[in-house]
C-alpha cells in the first residue's frame, strides 16, 4: 500500500499471500504424503539395514564377469535390439509428423481437430512402452515385432507434441509471404515452416533415439524382443556373471548411442 | 596512534613467471576521501584492488588493513575482514534474478547464519537500515522489482548499496563508471563520493576516464606496467606526467 | 586470385569435411541421398528382425480381435486390488521423486566443475551418470533382487533414476552461472553456504524445479511398470492380467494408469508454476 507523501512502500514481501498459500499447500501435502506413505508401504527395517550387504553380495556374485557370455548369443540381440529402437524411431517420424502439425496452433484453426490430434498424443504418452509391448506381443505373438511397434507407439506421443510445440513457435513472416504469393500448401511447409522447425526435429528425433536404444534394452522382458529376453534368462538361472556382462554391453551400446548423438548433431545443425 | 587504513608493501602477482602484472607496488593510504588510480589497460590498476579484498591472490607482498596482514588469512578471519571491505564492480554484478532490496540486504551476508539467508530473515534492523538506503540511493520504488529490470545506472547504484550495506571501513570501485554513459558516470561518482564522505569511508577508485578522476578524486595514484609512476593531488596531474603513465600524446588534448 | 590458384597453394576457399559435403549436395541432392539410406536401412532391419507382410497381415487381423476383447473395460472384479495397488505406485512415485530430489541438489551442486574441486567433481559426476545409465526396469531388477519384493525396491529405484536424470541437468546448469554474480557475493565476506544461497541457487532454482516437477511426472509413469520386475505397484497386476488373459481388466487397468498419469502432468505443472 503506498502512503501519500513518501509514496514508497517500507514492507518487503517476498511473494504475494496467493503464492505464500500455494507453496505452503504443496510443502503441507508433501510432508502428508511421505508420511503416510511411509506408513502404508511395508518397510521392513530388516530388509532397509540389510541393503548394503545385500548390493556387496551381489555385486561378489557378479565378478569375475563373465565376458564368454556375450560370444553367444548376446551380441547378436543387442544388434537386434539397436533395430528395433532405430526401426521404430524411424516409424514413429511417419506418423508423429501429421499429428504433430494437426496440433500446431498457427496450423490448424479447428480446435476439434486439435483437441483430437493431442488427445491421441498424451494417450500415446501415458501408456508406458512396456506396457505397450506387453499389448502387441498380445497381438503379434511374442518377438521383434511386438517390439518394434510398441517402440513406435510410444514414442509418437513424444516426437509429436515437441514437433508440434517447434512449428507452433515458428517465426509467422516466412510462413505469410508463402501465403501472399498464392503458393500451394506442400510448398508453404517446405519453405516457410520447415526450415525454421529443421533442427528442432533432428534434434527430437536424435533425442527419442537415444531413449529408445534404453528401452528397447528392456522389451525382451515381457518378450518383445531385444537383449532383455537374454537378461531375462540369465537373472533366472541366477547366471549373475553373465548378467553382469549383458549389463556392460547395454550399458557400453548405450553411451555409445549418445556419443552418436551429440556428434550427429554436431555434425548437422 | 591508530594503524594506517591500508598499508601495501611491495605487493606483487605475476600470473605466469615472466610476466608480472604488479611489481612490488608499495602506498599507503590513511585518510578519508577519494583516491583514484589511474593508466593504461593492463597497468595493473584492477589487479591491485583485488589483491586487497583477495579475490586475487598475491604472489608476495603484505597488505595490511589497520594493522591487519590481509595477505595471510584464510577461512573465517579472511571472511571477516571481507566485511569490513566494500566493493563495487564495473558490471555491477548484481544478483539479476534477485529483488533490489536483496541484492542489497546480501551486503549483510557477512553476519547472518545460513538460515537467516535462506529464508530471507534478515534482522530487523539490517531491513530497515536497508529501506533507508535504497531512499537515500533514490530507488524508493523499485525495491521489490528485479535486479536486471532496472538500468546500468539504477544497478549501479543497488551495487553503491550493496557495498555500504557491509558499514564497510573501505570502499574499493573497480571501474564503477566504465559501463555507463557520461552523465551517469558523473550521477554514480557523485553519489560514491558523497556517501562515503558522510560515513567517513575512504574510497580507492580505478578508472580509465582521467578527467571524471580529477574532478572526483582527493589523491591521484598513476600506474604503468605494474608500477606507481604518480601519487599526488589532481592538479598535480600535468601533461608530461600523463604522457609518463600513458604513453605518447595523441590522446591528449 | 582464382580458385585454381588457391587450391594451388593449399588454401580451399572454404572449410571441407564430411558435413560440409552432405550440405553442398544441397537440400536437393544431398536430401535425396539421405532418403534413400534411410528407406535402404529400413528394408534391411526389417528384414533382419524377420518381418514379412504375411505376419504383419495376420497380426493386424489378430488385432482386431484382440481390440474387441478388451473391451468392455472391467472395473468391478478385483477393484479394491486395482485401487489398492494404484495409491502404492502413486505413493512409490512421491517418496522416489522427494528422496530423489533432496538427494540430486547436493550432488548437482558437488558435480559443478566451477565450484568444486576435481577430486569432488569426477567421482559424484560418475555416480550420477552410473544412475542414468541403466533403464530404471534394470534397476528395478538389481533392487529387487538386492533388498527383496516390494515397493521399497522401487522407491530405490526411482531415486536413484531421478539423481541420475536431476543430478546430470542440474550440474550443467550450474556450470553455465554468471561467475561475477558469485564474486560480488564473496567479496562481502559470506560464508560458503552463503555464497551458494544468494549466488548459485538463484541463478539456477527456475531450471531445478522444472527439472525436478519433470522427474516427478516421469516417476508417476515408471511406477506404474516397476511391479512387472516385482517392485511393487499397479504393475504386477497388469502383467498378471495380462498373462491370465483377462483383458477386460487389463483395459480397466490401462485407463486407470492413463487418468493417474494426466491428472501427474496437470498437478507438476501447477507445482512448477507456483515454484518457478
Amino acid at each position: 500500500m503506498n502512503q501519500v507523501g513518501t509514496g514508497i512502500t517500507r514492507e518487503w514481501r517476498r511473494f504475494t499471500p496467493r503464492e505464500r498459500a500455494g507453496r505452503s499447500a504443496v510443502y503441507v501435502a508433501t510432508v502428508l504424503a511421505v508420511v503416510v506413505s511411509i506408513r502404508s508401504i511395508e518397510i521392513i527395517p530388516e530388509f532397509l539395514r540389510d541393503t548394503p550387504d545385500q548390493i556387496a553380495d551381489l555385486f561378489v556374485r557378479m565378478w569375475p564377469v563373465d565376458w564368454g557370455f556375450l560370444v553367444g548369443a548376446a551380441v547378436g540381440t543387442m544388434i537386434e535390439t539397436i533395430h528395433i529402437a532405430t526401426l521404430g524411431t524411424l516409424t514413429t517420424l511417419v506418423l508423429a509428423l501429421p499429428l504433430g502439425v494437426l496440433a500446431a496452433r498457427n496450423i490448424v484453426t479447428n480446435p476439434a481437430v486439435r483437441f483430437g490430434a493431442k488427445l491421441l498424443l498424451v494417450a500415446s504418452r501415458s501408456v508406458n512402452s512396456l506396457v505397450w509391448a506387453l499389448f502387441f506381443v498380445a497381438v503379434f505373438g511374442p518377438g521383434a515385432l511386438a517390439g518394434t511397434v510398441a517402440i513406435t507407439f510410444r514414442s509418437i506421443g513424444f516426437v509429436g507434441k515437441l514437433l508440434g510445440e517447434a512449428l507452433e513457435e515458428a517465426a509467422p513472416g516466412p510462413v505469410e509471404a508463402m501465403l501472399a504469393v498464392g503458393a500451394p500448401w506442400p510448398s508453404v511447409f517446405l519453405k516457410g515452416y520447415w526450415p525454421q522447425v529443421k533442427p528442432a526435429f533432428y534434434s527430437i528425433l536424435l533425442l527419442r533415439w537415444d531413449i529408445n536404444v534404453r528401452e528397447s534394452s528392456v522389451l525382451g522382458l515381457v518378450g518383445a524382443g531385444g537383449i532383455g529376453l537374454v537378461l531375462d534368462s540369465a537373472i533366472n538361472v541366477f547366471q549373475w556373471r553373465a548378467v553382469a556382462a549383458v549389463l556392460v554391453l547395454i550399458l557400453a551400446v548405450v553411451l555409445l548411442a549418445e556419443v552418436a548423438v551429440t556428434w550427429l548433431r554436431k555434425r548437422i545443425m | 596512534m591508530s594503524p594506517v587504513t591500508l598499508d601495501i608493501r611491495d605487493l606483487s602477482k605475476a600470473y605466469t613467471r615472466h610476466e608480472p602484472v604488479l611489481r612490488g607496488v608499495t602506498v599507503a593510504l590513511d585518510s578519508e576521501g577519494v583516491t583514484a588510480v589511474i593508466g593504461p589497460s593492463g597497468a595493473g590498476k584492477s589487479t591491485l584492488l583485488r589483491c586487497v579484498n583477495r579475490l586475487v591472490e598475491p604472489s608476495s607482498g603484505r597488505i595490511l588493513f589497520k594493522g591487519v596482514d590481509l595477505t595471510g588469512l584464510h577461512g573465517r578471519p579472511l571472511r571477516e575482514a571481507r566485511r569490513r571491505i566494500g566493493m563495487v564492480f564495473q558490471e555491477f554484478n548484481l544478483v539479476e534474478r534477485l529483488s533490489v532490496i536483496e541484492n542489497l540486504l546480501s551486503g549483510r551476508l557477512g553476519y547472518v547464519p545460513a538460515w537467516r539467508a535462506w529464508l530471507r530473515k534478515f534482522p530487523e534492523p539490517d531491513i530497515r537500515r536497508a529501506f533507508d538506503l535504497l531512499e537515500r540511493l533514490g530507488l524508493g520504488e523499485f525495491a521489490g522489482k528485479r535486479a536486471d529490470a532496472l538500468s546500468g545506472g539504477q544497478r549501479q547504484r543497488v551495487g553503491i548499496g550493496r557495498a555500504l550495506m557491509q558499514e564497510p571501513e573501505l570502499l574499493l570501485a573497480d571501474e564503477p563508471t566504465s559501463s555507463l554513459d557520461p552523465k551517469t558516470s558523473v550521477e554514480i561518482m557523485e553519489t560514491m563520493a558523497e556517501l562515503a564522505r558522510e560515513r567517513h569511508i575512504p574510497v580507492i577508485v580505478n578508472m580509465h576516464d582521467v578527467a571524471l578522476a580529477q574532478r572526483f578524486a582527493d589523491r591521484m595514484i598513476g600506474m604503468t606496467d605494474g608500477r606507481i609512476v604518480f601519487d599526488g593531488a589532481p592538479d598535480r596531474l600535468t601533461n608530461e606526467v600523463l604522457a609518463a603513465i600513458y604513453g605518447g600524446e595523441a590522446w591528449m588534448r | 586470385m582464382d580458385a585454381l590458384t588457391r587450391r594451388a597453394l593449399g588454401e580451399m576457399p572454404f572449410p571441407s569435411g564430411w558435413g560440409d559435403r552432405l550440405r553442398w549436395l544441397g537440400e536437393r541432392q544431398g536430401g535425396r541421398v539421405a532418403a534413400i539410406l534411410v528407406v535402404g536401412y529400413a528394408v534391411y532391419a526389417s528384414l533382419a528382425l524377420g518381418f514379412t507382410p504375411a505376419r504383419f497381415w495376420a497380426g493386424l487381423t489378430h488385432g482386431g480381435v484382440f481390440l474387441r476383447r478388451l473391451f468392455p473395460p472391467d472395473f468391478a472384479t478385483r477393484w479394491s486390488d486395482i485401487q489398492y495397488d494404484m495409491l502404492e505406485s502413486v505413493e512409490i512415485a512421491i517418496l522416489a521423486s522427494v528422496l530423489g530430489i533432496a538427494v540430486s541438489l547436493p550432488m548437482g551442486l558437488l558435480g559443478a566443475r566451477n565450484l568444486m574441486p576435481a577430486w569432488i567433481t569426477w567421482p559424484v559426476r560418475g555416480i550420477v551418470s552410473v544412475c542414468r545409465s541403466f533403464h530404471p526396469v534394470i534397476v528395478g531388477i538389481v533392487f529387487v533382487k538386492a533388498i527383496g519384493f516390494g515397493p521399497l525396491a522401487g522407491v530405490l529405484t526411482l531415486a536413484v533414476a531421478s539423481v541420475g536424470f536431476i543430478g546430470k541437468l542440474f550440474t550443467e546448469a550450474v556450470e553455465e552461472i554468471s561467475l561475477k554474480q558469485v564474486e560480488a557475493v564473496r567479496a562481502t565476506g559470506a560464508s560458503f553456504s552463503n555464497v551458494l544461497i544468494f549466488g548459485v541457487l538463484p541463478q539456477v532454482s527456475a531450471r531445478f524445479v522444472g527439472f525436478s516437477t519433470y522427474q516427478l511426472d516421469s516417476n508417476l509413469r515408471n511406477s506404474t511398470i516397476l511391479g512387472i520386475v516385482g517392485a511393487g505397484g499397479i504393475g504386477g497386476t497388469l502383467f498378471a492380467a495380462f498373462q491370465r488373459f483377462d483383458y477386460n481388466i487389463v483395459c480397466a487397468i490401462v485407463i486407470v494408469i492413463v487418468g493417474l498419469i494426466m491428472v501427474g502432468e496437470v498437478v507438476s505443472e501447477q507445482i512448477r508454476k507456483l515454484f518457478q
